[in-house]
This record gives C-alpha cells, structure tokens and sequence, in this order.
C-alpha cells in the first residue's frame, strides 16, 4: 500500500481515529465534560471535510481516480456525496444537542457512533467495488442500529432498535447473498469489471436473480415500495434526531451506492431491470403518498413520505441518462437540506423526550414563531417540488430524465403524487397558520436556528439561482455518466 | 444461554423464540423457491422464457420480504 | 443599467410587500401604502400602454424585451416581454389590483400585515405569469400564484375557508404539473427527440423560448401534439374553468373575502385562456383542430349549464361565481372559432369579466359588510333604501349581461360574429347564453332591489361611503368607456389575434373573404 493509496483513503482514516478518540474519551477521563463532546465532532468534521477536498486535489495529479485495487474512487461523485454526508452529519449533531443534553446518555458515545456511521457512509460514497460498498452499507447499518436504540430506557427505541436490527441485518444478508451470485456469474465485485462481463452475456437466469436479491437489499435500505413497512415504526420509535438521520443521510447514501452500482455496474441489463424499477417506483411514489394523507403523527407523516421521495428518486436511477444522474444529486442534495429543517422544527417543538410528534403540535405556531412557521412553509413547498424552491429543480430534473427515457407515464404518476403530497404537507401549514392554538414551549437554541438558516438558504438560493447546483451536478456525475456509456445529448 | 433459568415455561418460551427467529432463515428459500419454479414451470408451458421466472421469482421475494415485515415488526421487536 | 420596464411592473408589488414585511406594523399606514404601492404599478403599467406600439406584427409583436440567462446549461432564460394580448390583461391586473386592495380597508380587521403582503406577492405573481416568455420561467410563476391565494382564502374566509382554500390548491395544482409535462415534451422534441419512443428531434438546442416553439409547432407530429395539448388541457381548462373541472370555483368564490374574489374573478380566472391563446392555440395547431369540437362541446355546455344552475342559486356570491363559468364558456367559445374576430373578442371579454364581475363581487361585498348576509331571500327593495348602490349595481349587472353601450356588449358582439363565422350554430347557443344571462342577472336585481323592504333588518342600511363610491364609479366608468370606444383596444388586438390565427391556422388568410357560413372542420 503506497502513499498514492493512502491519499484516497485519508479522510476515512482521520475520521476513524478522531470517532475512536470520541468513544474512548471519556473512559481516559480526557475531557469528559459533556458539552465538549459536541465541539469535539464538529471540529473533527471540519478536519474531515478540509481533508476530502485536498485528497481530491492531489488525487486529481494522479494517474487515475480509482484505486487501491480498484475498490475506492475519489471522483466527483464521491466528493459531492461526501462533503453532502459530512454537512448532514454535522447537522444532526447540532440538532441533537440539546436533545442530548436533557436526557442522561453519554453524548460521547452518541457522536462517536454518528461518527462510524458517518465513516461507513462515506465509503458508500467511494465504493465502485461491492465489498467496500458492503462494508461502509453495513459499518453505516451497525451504528443506525445501535443509535436507533439509545435511549436505553425507553421501551420505544429498543423497540424499534431491535426491529430495525432484525429487518436489517436479514435485508443485509439478502444483499449480500445477491452480490455473491453476481460474483459466481461475473467472476469480479469490482463494478467496472462487471460491468464488461456482462456485455458479453445476453441473458443468465442466476444473474438477474443475483441483481433482483441485490435490488431488493437495496431498495429496503431506502425504504422503496414493498420493502417499507419498517420505516414508519422505526421512525416513530427512535429519538427524533436519529430520526432525521435515518430519513436523510442514511436514505441518501442508500441512493448514492444504489446509483453507482446500477449506473457503472449493471447498466447493460437496463431493459430488463428498469421496468422492475418503474414499478418499484410508481408504488413507492403512489403508496408512500396516498399513506401519508392519513397520519396524525408528525414522524409517521415524515416516513411516508420518504417513501414517497425515495419512488422520486428511483426515477432518476431507472431512466439511466445523464440527466437522471444530476437528478439523482440535486434531488438527494435537495431533499437532505429540506428534511433537515422540518426536522429542526419538530425538535423545537418539545415537551418531554418524544414530542413535536403530533400535527396539532403545530398549532398557532406562526404567532409563537413566525419565522419557523415561514421557513416550514418554505421546506414543504420544496418536498412538494413547487418553484421558486429548490426542490422543484430537483424534481425538474427527475421528470426531464423519466420522460426523455420513454417512462412517459411514470412521469404522469409522479407528477399527480407530488400534488397530492402537497395535501399532507399543507396539513401542517394549516394548523401553523389557520388555526389557532397551543401555548406549548418552543425551544429554540442557536445550534437549531443555525441548522434551520443554513436549509432555507439552500433551499430559497437554489431555487431561484439553481445554476451553480446544476453546473456541479453534471460535473460531479461526469465520471459516472462516462462508465455508463451514456450521451449527454438525447439520452438513451 | 449459560445462565440456568431452571424454569420450565422459560426453556418453553426461549425455545419458542428460537423456532419463530429461525423461521426466517427457512422462509426465504422457500418462498423464493416456490416463486421461481412456479415462473419456470409456466415458462415451459407458455414458451415465455425468462420473464415469468423473473416476474414470479420477484414476487416471491417480495412475498418473503413481507413476511419477516410481519415477523419483525410485531410489538415486542421480533421477541414474542 | 437597463432595468426593464416589465420588471419594473412585476416586482413593485413584491418590493412593497417586502416593506410592509419588515418595517410597517400600524394596519392604517400599511393600508394606504399598499394601495399606493398598487396604484403606483398601475400608473406604470399606462406608461406601457403610452409607449406599446399596436402597429408592428410578426414576431416583433412582443414588446418591452429584456432577456437574460438564468440557467444556461439548460436553456432557460430569464425573458420578459408582452404583446397586445399581455397588455390588456396586465392593465386588467394593476387596474383590479388597486381596487381589491382599496375595498379592504373595511373588509379585514384581522392580521392585515400578511393580508396586504399577500395581495401584493399575488400581483407579482399573476403580472409575472403574462410577461413571461420562456416556460420555464412561465410556470415558476404560474405556480407562485397558487400559494399567496391558497392563504388569503384560507385566513380570511368563510366558514368553509379552509375546505374551499385546499379544494383550489389542489385541484390547480395538479392541472399545472400535467402541464409541466408538457412543457417538458415539447423541451425535448425541440431539441434531440425521445428516443425511447422514436420520435426523432429537430436538434435546435436546449430552449425554453416561447417564440421558438411558436415557430415549430406544425411541425411537432400530430399525436405527440395530441398528448401535448392534453397536458396544457389540463392545465388550463382547470384555471378557466371549464365544465367539468370547474367545482372548485363556487367554492372558492363563496368562501374567499371580497378582495380575494374580485382578484380570482378578474385575473385568475383569465389565466386559463391566457394560457390557450398564448400556448395551446399557436404551439399546436393540428392538435387545437382535433380536439376542437370537444371543447367547443365543452365550452358551450359550459355556457348553458353554469346559465342555469345560476338562476337556481340563492347565495349571491355563489350566483356570480356560476355565471363567471357561462361567461367564461363565452370567451373560449369565441378562442375556438379560431378566427380573427373570434379570438379578439374573446380577449376582450377576457377584459370585460374582468371589470364586470369584479364589480359584481365588489358590490355583494359591500352589502355583506353592512348585513352579514349573501342570502338574496335576505333582501328585497333596496333600491329605495340606497340609491346610489342601486344604481351602480344596475349598471353593473347590465354590463354583464352585454347592453349596447357597455362593456359586456362589445365582447358578446364579436364573439357571436366569429362563432357564426365558423358555424352558425354555435352563435346560435351562445346566445340561449345571453338570454340566459340576462334572465339571472335581472331576476337578481328584482328580488333584491325592487319590491317592497319588507325586512326590518334592511330599513337603516347605510348607502355608499365615499371610498367604495369612488371604486364603483372607477369601474363604471371603464365600462362605459369600453362600450363606447373600443376602437384602442381593438387596435392593441389587431396584430397579436393575427399573429396567433397564423400559426393556428396557416391557411387563413388565404382563403378570405370571411362569411364562409362553412362546415365546421
């Protein structure tokens, strides 16, 4: 292992040392003061993220971009996805202060798990092999297993802790299974050889059974129609700010490895899996959607639709063109920023450990604080995909792709479920605005303001002036797109 | 477990717990099983080669899927 | 640095309702600023009609062009600019704007600040949406509109408020991403085609330009036109409204405060035909023909229908609100005779429901303050209790139902012209419309005015204050103006109806003279 190598992996390997120093910090008794926990990630997801940005600058004067026996890329779509990842994190941490703070768990613990989880995501990010894609999926899954049930006492996150480690680790065990098959017919898990074996098959029952288990593995982790069902009880159930980093990170680096693997791995076989997927897809959209018109539960509301989200995001995913690539960035950039401030907002709204959970919850809150009522009205209106927010270019892009595709009709249904979401979405806005209501606290620290500035700004900025997004999309997708032999003109 | 609990109704319950966890590693295979046989028995029978097998086979996924749902997400976390 | 006029006119009202935002809280100054604010737009949009030259045609129709690039890598501009047709309908815009925003002043007692910032977001939005000349931006703006209303309905409304307010959003909404749709097909076939479903591009790049698709939409094949037009079908004939996809309206009508309806009534509503003589009708000429006698069929059931369930209505706001959908019938009656006194009259029309039903809404509103009462059972014999409304309401009601020296009677005229023009049974059923119209519209007016004032409750109503005085007689006096002397509108109208029945219809020119009493196509 050269130096060349340990280039690509440099900030995996700070951020591994610097969560391992989090977990053992206070057993050195170094600083176990817990407040100082929370700087201690940040600053270490600073490191990280300078150090991303200059690995990919003196990878860029090498030979390639891929490496270390071609498991590892450190191409712009691994950068984007990274320093998107990183942002998220850094996010969640602020959100969860002051949720720590109250309850009596050792925050330490907390962040160095986000930390793992984190080092596991960003391999995803890197992964053109599917054993370091397998490995960051699962190092992610672990940690989501174990902080969805840190609230030890509370009956509700183990609960949903040990549901999601019984559902995961099966989905796991199928995905895995998956890759073998496509091993045994490939000979290879490097993506970029498997991709040119398989232009040479025209059609192997056991590969595409392999590429179905390894759909479906797939399509559990970002909770796509029929594989689903955990994520509502499992939303509900974990402490909010895990909560919000199952909907967005964990969703998100799902998309990123799912996108790869179908883009450089398997794009040959597109016929036969992308009606697969269109289903998949259309289910997703209509089922998470139409689910979502009836919950009175705020984190219930928000699992449908991700659900939804995520049958938008398979969009992008099926179509394989390039257009559906930068859609696939956009929107998870897009939906990340979103989600984040309405999860924000929920945490502002507490009463004791679980709350800001129900609708009415909402009530009156443009009296109580009318600028998060606006900024809530914003992040809706950019999960519904409604101009001038940025979720509407993301959607844009997702639409563009499935139509130049042919999935005309995918497109129609798409389109119909964005405006029923809007139903659901607009629930809250009515109770923050028409009704009147609640005197509950509202608990606003700096840390949640901060998290919920930085989204609107994305979120109004990219949607009036999306250039600079896009032009970073195409660029961060340009690898991608390459290995799949796509055209940037008229797609395919 | 090392511990001896000694009670009856305890080994009964823990015995329980172990068929219905290993439930799930038998299911799948059946289910898929079913699933792709049926497809390529109507394959031959319809001359449809591959798609049935495919289309049946997925279905059988899903439905193994659904059921360590049903499984997984009942009250308790898969315990009882 | 050229800012552009059209600019100008779209974001003063947003720049108002920004100031009002941060720094007015006293409702009395926020009150008279964004009256101002609306009557400053509306003086700047008669410095466009001072400056608009109705003698150009062809593509320099469209006027005041300021363009820049928004998001170049996809080919979408920034670009502005109107023709005779935008023209009319964003003087409409500022013009109903000062007046909603005039009669408020006694309406909304409650959070005026965000009342006042949302009409005016509003007029941002609906100016925005007929300047626009590139999709992209075109559809921002279509669906900004959506937000601001959903809010005014639903805060300030009725006892169905929020039913009224969801029902409207939803059901627009969901007409506008078909639409979106559509946009996007015609996006790709301009450019490399779909090749998944073997349609072959014509390879001109990456544009949103309005103007460009103008110019190649014969040449987009029949059936892809078919599905396009049926994705701005939906679109439009939502916002128009057309039978059957007009339940959202009496909802929403009845529902909203006054302001909130005269703004629906005379800008919204226009939107939807907006749309199809600007889109639909230039963009895809062989489509429009197919689907003509389907919505010809449409628009006059249309007619006869929102006719009839008018005269049954007890709610006055609810009767104004169905007999918008006969009218509206009317004008796109008259689009779709697809000739030049057709469409011309239905742009004025356009115009004339505007000011005629804003009116209306105008008057109901008044009376509602003074009684808390739209029930016409609840009224009778005003006119002897308050003359001077008595009046204006004739007035109004008779330009609606299209009196010679009105208003309303230009636009029937030439509708009727350029139906008959294609099939003589059409005039013939628009004007059972008319009859109709004025069998409401004058029923209404006895019930309510003549008769003896026989509930108590009446005897002591105030006539009107000298600011909702000044409102009606504003309105008044454009419709006598346009009944009168029509001719500068007609004028703004010669070269964009001419330009539009060019692309619809190629050959029509050619084939003059015009009585061909024909079959239709």
């Amino acid at each position: 292992m050269t130096w060349n190598d340990v280039v690509f992996m440099l900030p995996e390997i700070i951020l591994s040392i610097g969560a391992s120093l989090l977990l053992i910090a206070p057993v050195i008794g170094w600083r176990s003061k817990e407040a100082s926990a929370k700087w201690a990630i940040l600053i270490l997801l600073a490191i990280t993220a300078l150090s991303v940005v200059i690995c990919s600058n003196v990878v860029e004067g090498l030979p390639q971009t891929v490496s270390y026996s071609a498991m590892f890329a450190l191409d712009g779509f691994a950068i984007f996805f990274k320093l998107l990842f990183i942002t998220a994190i850094a996010m969640i941490v602020l959100l969860s202060d002051d949720f720590l703070r109250e309850s009596r768990y050792s925050a330490w613990e907390y962040y160095s798990l986000l930390g793992f989880a984190l080092i596991g995501m960003m391999f995803m990010a890197s992964g053109v092999h599917l054993a370091s894609i397998y490995i960051g999926l699962e190092l992610m899954s672990l940690s989501s297993y174990i902080l969805t049930g840190f609230f030890k006492n509370e009956q509700k996150s183990t609960e949903a802790a040990m549901k999601y480690f019984v559902l995961g680790t099966v989905s796991s065990g199928i995905l895995l299974y998956g890759i073998s098959l496509i091993y045994g017919v490939t000979g290879s898990l490097n993506l970029l050889t498997i991709a040119k074996a398989m232009s040479t098959i025209i059609t192997n029952d056991a590969l595409m059974f392999g590429i179905m288990l390894l759909g479906a593995g797939l399509c559990f982790k970002i909770a796509a129609v029929p594989f689903h069902v955990w994520t509502p009880d499992v939303y509900e159930g974990a402490p909010t700010p895990i909560a919000a980093f199952l909907s967005t990170a964990s969703k998100g680096a799902a998309v990123a490895i799912f996108a790869r693997i179908f883009y450089v791995g398997l794009h040959d076989f597109q016929l036969d899996w992308s009606n697969i997927l269109a289903t998949i897809s259309a289910l997703s959209m209509i089922l998470g959607n139409l689910a979502a018109l009836t919950q009175d539960n705020v984190k219930r509301m928000l699992a449908y639709s991700s659900i939804g989200h995520a049958g938008y995001v398979l969009l992008g995913i099926l179509s394989l063109n390039a257009m559906g690539l930068r859609g696939v960035l956009i929107y998870t950039l897009v939906y990340v920023f979103a989600n984040l401030g309405i999860w924000a907002t929920v945490l502002m709204l507490r009463r004791h450990e679980y709350a800001g959970e129900r609708v009415d919850d909402f009530e009156g809150l443009h009296k109580r604080a009318p600028f998060w009522a606006f900024a809530m009205i914003i992040f809706l209106l950019s999960l519904g995909g409604i101009p001038p927010t940025a979720g509407f270019i993301g959607k844009y892009f997702l639409f563009a792709a499935a139509i130049q595709s042919g999935f005309g009709w995918l497109a129609i249904i798409a389109v119909l479920m964005s405006a029923v979401s809007m139903f659901f979405y607009f629930r809250i806005v009515v109770a923050m605005y028409l009704r009147e209501g609640r005197e509950a606290e509202v608990a606003i620290t700096p840390a949640l303001k901060l998290v919920a500035g930085v989204c609107l700004a994305v979120t109004l900025i990219f949607g009036i002036l999306p250039a600079p997004l896009i032009n970073q999309a195409t660029e961060s997708s340009s690898w991608v797109a390459a290995r799949a032999a796509i055209l940037t003109h008229a797609g395919r | 477990m090392p511990d001896d609990n000694g009670d009856q109704e305890t080994k009964r319950r823990e015995a329980r717990q172990l068929l219905d966890a290993s439930s799930i590693g038998w299911m799948f295979p059946i289910a898929i099983g079913i699933g792709l046989v049926w497809g390529w028995g109507m394959d031959r029978l319809f001359g449809t080669q591959p798609w049935l097998m495919i289309i049946f086979g997925a279905l059988g996924v899903i439905a193994a899927f659904i059921n360590l749902f049903r499984i997984g997400l009942r009250d308790g976390g898969g315990n009882e | 640095m050229d800012i552009g006029i059209l600019n100008v006119v779209t974001y003063l009202p947003l720049l108002g309702a920004a100031f009002i935002l941060f720094f007015l809280s006293d409702p009395r100054k926020i009150r008279y600023f964004a009256t101002m604010v609306a009557a400053v737009d509306f003086g700047v949009s008669l410095f466009l009609w001072w400056y608009f030259d109705p003698t150009v045609g062809g593509d320099r129709i469209f006027q005041f062009r300021w363009t820049r690039d928004w998001i170049p890598s996809l080919g979408v501009k920034y670009d502005f600019g109107i023709d005779g047709i935008a023209l009319l309908l964003i003087l409409l815009t500022t013009f109903m704007g000062v007046i909603a925003i005039w009669s408020s002043f006694s309406a909304i007692d409650y959070r005026q600040k965000e009342y006042y910032v949302l009409l005016l977001l509003l007029q941002t939005g609906m100016i925005g949406t007929f300047c626009a000349l590139d999709f992209f931006l075109f559809y921002v703006f279509w669906e900004v509109m959506l937000v601001p209303m959903y809010f005014i309905i639903g805060i300030w409304g009725g006892p169905r408020k929020l039913y009224a307010a969801i029902k409207f959003f939803l059901y627009t909404l969901a007409g506008s991403v078909l639409m979106l749709l559509s946009i996007l097909a015609l996006y790709f076939f301009n450019d490399g085609g779909i090749p998944f479903l073997h349609i072959n591009g014509l390879g001109n790049g990456y544009s949103f330009s309005m103007l460009q698709y103008h110019n190649i939409g014969h040449l987009i094949p029949v059936s892809l036109q078919r599905w396009i037009f049926a994705g701005f079908f939906f679109g439009f004939a939502i916002k128009v409204p057309m039978f059957p996809f007009h339940t959202w309206l009496p909802d929403a009508h009845t529902e909203a405060p006054t302001a909130g309806s005269i703004i629906l009534a005379a800008v919204l509503l226009k939107m939807g035909t907006y749309g199809f003589v600007r889109v639909a009708l230039p963009i895809l000429p062989q489509a429009t023909l197919d689907w003509l006698p389907f919505i010809v069929g449409l628009s006059i059931v249309g007619i006869i229908y929102g006719a009839l369930v008018t005269l049954v209505q007890k709610d006055m706001k609810k009767l104004i609100a169905y007999s918008s959908v006969s009218h509206l019938g009317f004008v796109m009656l008259g689009m779709f005779a697809l000739n030049p006194m057709g469409i011309k009259g239905s742009v004025i029309q356009m115009i004339n429901h505007g000011i005629s039903t804003g009116a209306l809404f105008l008057l109901v509103g008044i009376i509602y303050e003074r009684r808390h009462s739209r029930m016409i059972a609840d009224y009778g014999g005003l006119a002897k209790q308050m003359p001077m409304y008595a009046t204006l309401f004739l007035i109004a009601a008779l330009s609606s139902m299209g009196l010679p020296a009105l208003n309303g009677f230009i636009g029937e005229f030439t509708i009727l012209l350029g139906a008959a023009n294609r099939n003589i049974w059409w005039a013939v059923f628009a004007a059972i419309g008319i009859v109709l119209g004025a069998a409401y519209l004058l029923w209404l007016y006895q019930r309510v005015f003549w008769g003896p004032l026989d509930n108590p409750a009446n005897k002591n109503i105030r006539d009107l204050n000298r600011r909702e005085l000044g409102l009606l007689v504003a309105l008044v006096a454009v419709m006598v103006w346009i009944g009168i002397y029509p001719k500068p509108i007609f004028d703004l109208l010669d070269k964009p109806v001419e330009y539009v029945v060019q692309k619809v219809d190629p050959g029509y020119f050619n084939n003059l003279p015009a009585m061909h009493v024909a079959e239709s196509k």
